[in-house]
């Protein structure tokens, strides 16, 4: 390929996706202004890796709500199924664990409890996609409703305590770290984004998940099973989240109701700083996971401060999230002025 | 009103459920028509009474709020601290008017920017709980209050009547504030019946375009159902601290949730355009009766979570399924006369 026609490229990417470079910017500048505020102690290799191993529980969760909301609906589920896929596939693996197991069964065990987790997250996201697609409730109360019960079910289950003494494979991988700094929770992350993304461009399922996005009732009239991807889409979703409850677990290692709490807040903020639309028809993955780093940046940094108390970081994703959809709003309007005239 | 349309009304079967479920209670426990356990209901009907039918408003034009229970519990800390600090010895109608204010404002902010991002509510609303939540923990320092102002601890002393089980000598008494659930139901059915603004609400959450069309303001229209959800949140935080005596920061745990099932339960489509204010009201009384008599029907309360979801589930299926049947008749009808005409 020539020089020019590179240089071509590159000014028609800047141009298609303007959204990622504000992104870079402002991760640029959160990081920068953090590591002038904390004096350059922010700036460490440490902390970069401390930022690469704790932001994949909340990525792999705004990913399935990026799937959602890209199909024009939203999934309030993806805390509850992470929180019931943890607690179910700890339980699942401390029973089929067998005594004084050597390397090769406990990571055999592993992979099956991830397989098993991954079914528990389908489950759950075909249901709720059913609720969607076939009986019609909106997408918001449906998976509201469903939320509650998912999550009412590993309350019951676990009668609202912890699960402990997990075996210890699971903790030890999800802190692995490949080559001494590459935390395997990024891997894991890499890999759930870039089936995301394979699944998004590359695949006629992806395809008409934006087409349902944008025109529900035109996608129809085009022929496409409306009930069927958007089922597909939940389920992903589902899958995507019991993921990020396994390595939930992994981190803290036990397995409780209510890890995922504080999640679904910055899992939606996530995808709207990403650019993705909350009406739907529009989302890339590359927005996502810088959107995620960003909000890991942020949230990482506010922990270096003794005096900012956890309420606060309420207060400012709030903030963020409120700001951020009012730019996004206002420059697709200018955007839209300017074209008409 | 003839019977056929009465037996067309969702209030009819969410009254015979109520009934059935008050009956079985009471053959399983024997203790549901008593005295202490009606009044007991009654009272943990008040606040949610009342944020159901700020809700049931907003639900009616096809928006989402679910930010109420944190405005709810911003106006309960803010005002008490307030009197605290200033030892407020003053009528405590003041306080109500202050928090009715104060909530107003915060409703007043979701409105405006509803009717300005046209985004989805619930995302709208999320961010703004989240800055309430943060405001309330964060800047107010809150936790727990268990010594009242004295202008609320003498509203949470009166009560109207008191009545006394002859058998335990357990007393349950009906608390003041029963005038403002009463007041506030039939504020919210005069407006949606007689108004033209309630009229209005409807038009807007059964098509914002056709409404906008016949000439209603569809911008103030939504400002003015998130303003009136937050005036009655802000006034249902008062009322949830005269009501028992102390604040806590999770009084309104998951309320959004419950309010918004009892209003899907009272047969509001929560696509907007539909519902009544009484429906709305048994469905609340509905929820109550479940979530207080949960172990008088012998179910654990870890299970009670579970409930809720089932309950939404199933009051929104029947509906929505009865909507996807119609649409598909619609449909199949012009797939057939497009088949007819490719024939001819």
């Amino acid at each position: 390929m020539s020089e020019k026609t590179k240089r071509i490229d590159l000014r028609s990417y800047l141009k298609g996706d303007s959204n990622n470079i504000k992104l870079i910017a402002m991760l640029l500048l959160s990081f920068a202004v953090l590591c002038i505020a904390t004096k350059g102690a922010f700036f460490s290799g440490n902390q970069v890796v401390l930022i690469a191993y704790l932001f994949p529980e909340m990525g792999i969760l705004a990913l399935g709500m990026m799937l959602a909301m890209i199909s024009g609906g939203i999934d309030l589920t993806v805390v509850a199924v992470a929180d019931l896929a943890g607690i179910l596939s700890c339980m699942f693996m401390k029973a089929i664990m067998p005594e004084g197991a050597g390397l090769a069964v406990q990571a055999a065990v592993l992979v099956i409890t991830l397989l098993f987790s991954m079914g528990v997250g389908a489950i759950c996201g075909i249901f709720s996609g059913s609720l969607i697609s076939r009986v019609g409730i909106p997408a918001m109360v449906a998976t509201l409703g469903a939320s509650d019960i998912i999550l009412g079910l590993a309350v019951g289950i676990t009668n609202g305590s912890s699960i402990k003494d997990l075996p210890p494979i699971l903790n030890q991988v999800v802190n692995y770290r490949l080559l001494g700094f590459i935390p395997v929770t990024t891997l894991v992350f890499a890999a759930c984004a870039g089936v995301v993304a394979f699944i998004l461009n590359k695949t006629a399922l992806g395809f008409k998940i934006y087409m349902i996005g944008s025109n529900q009732t035109a996608a129809r009239y085009s022929g496409v099973n409306n009930a069927k991807i958007l089922t597909l889409t939940y389920m992903i979703s589902g899958m995507l989240s019991s993921i990020s409850g396994l390595l939930m677990c992994g981190h803290f290692n036990s397995a409780r109701s209510d890890f995922g709490k504080s999640y679904l807040t910055p899992s939606i903020l996530i995808c709207v700083l990403a650019g993705v639309n909350p009406n739907g028809g529009k989302g890339k993955v590359a927005g996502l996971v810088i959107a995620v780093i960003i909000l890991q940046t942020l949230s990482s940094g506010f922990a270096l401060f003794q005096n900012i108390s956890d309420y606060y970081k309420n207060l400012i994703w709030g903030l963020v999230l409120i700001v951020v959809m009012i730019i996004n709003v206002t420059s697709e309007r200018m955007r839209a002025k300017k074209a008409g005239k | 009103m003839d019977i056929k349309k009465i037996l067309k009304r969702n209030e009819f079967y969410v009254s015979i459920i109520i009934v059935a479920l008050a009956l079985l209670i009471q053959i399983k426990s024997g203790q549901f028509f008593t005295s202490n356990n009606i009044m007991d209901l009654v009272r943990s009907l008040i606040v949610p009474g009342m944020m159901a039918a700020g809700l049931f408003m907003v639900i009616a034009s096809g928006n989402i709020d679910v930010s109420f229970p944190y405005t709810a519990m911003l106006c309960m800390f803010g005002i008490t601290k307030l009197f605290q600090v200033i030892d407020y010895q003053g009528p405590v109608v003041l306080g109500f008017l202050l928090a009715a204010v104060i909530g107003a404002f915060l409703g007043l902010i979701n409105g405006v920017l509803a009717a300005w991002l046209k985004l989805p509510t619930l995302i709208i609303t999320l961010g703004t709980c989240a800055i309430y939540l943060g405001f309330t923990q964060g800047v107010l320092k809150s936790s727990v209050i268990s010594v009242l102002p004295d202008p609320l601890a003498d509203m949470a002393a009166h009560t109207l009547f008191t009545v006394r089980s002859a058998t335990t000598g357990l007393g349950s008494s009906m608390p003041i504030s029963i005038v403002m659930l009463i007041g506030t139901l039939l504020v919210v059915g005069f407006i949606m019946k007689y108004t033209m603004l309630g009229r209005g609400i409807y038009a807007v959450g059964g098509d914002p375009v056709a409404a906008e069309r016949v000439g209603f303001n569809v911008s103030a229209i939504r400002i003015f159902v998130f303003t009136f959800m937050g005036l009655i949140g802000g006034v249902t935080g008062l009322t949830q601290v005269t009501l028992s005596g102390m604040c806590q920061i999770n009084f309104f745990d998951g309320y959004e949730m419950t309010i918004i099932a009892a209003v899907v339960l009272g047969g509001a489509s929560i696509a907007g355009g539909s519902g009544t204010v009484f429906g709305t009201f048994l469905g609340v009384l509905l929820m109550k009766l479940i979530s207080n008599n949960l172990i008088l029907l012998g179910i654990p309360t870890n299970w009670s979570k579970l409930m809720t979801g089932v309950l939404i589930i199933a009051g929104v299926s029947a509906s929505a399924y009865k909507a996807v049947l119609s649409e598909k008749r619609v449909s199949g009808n012009i797939l057939k006369t497009g088949e007819k005409e490719a024939k001819q």
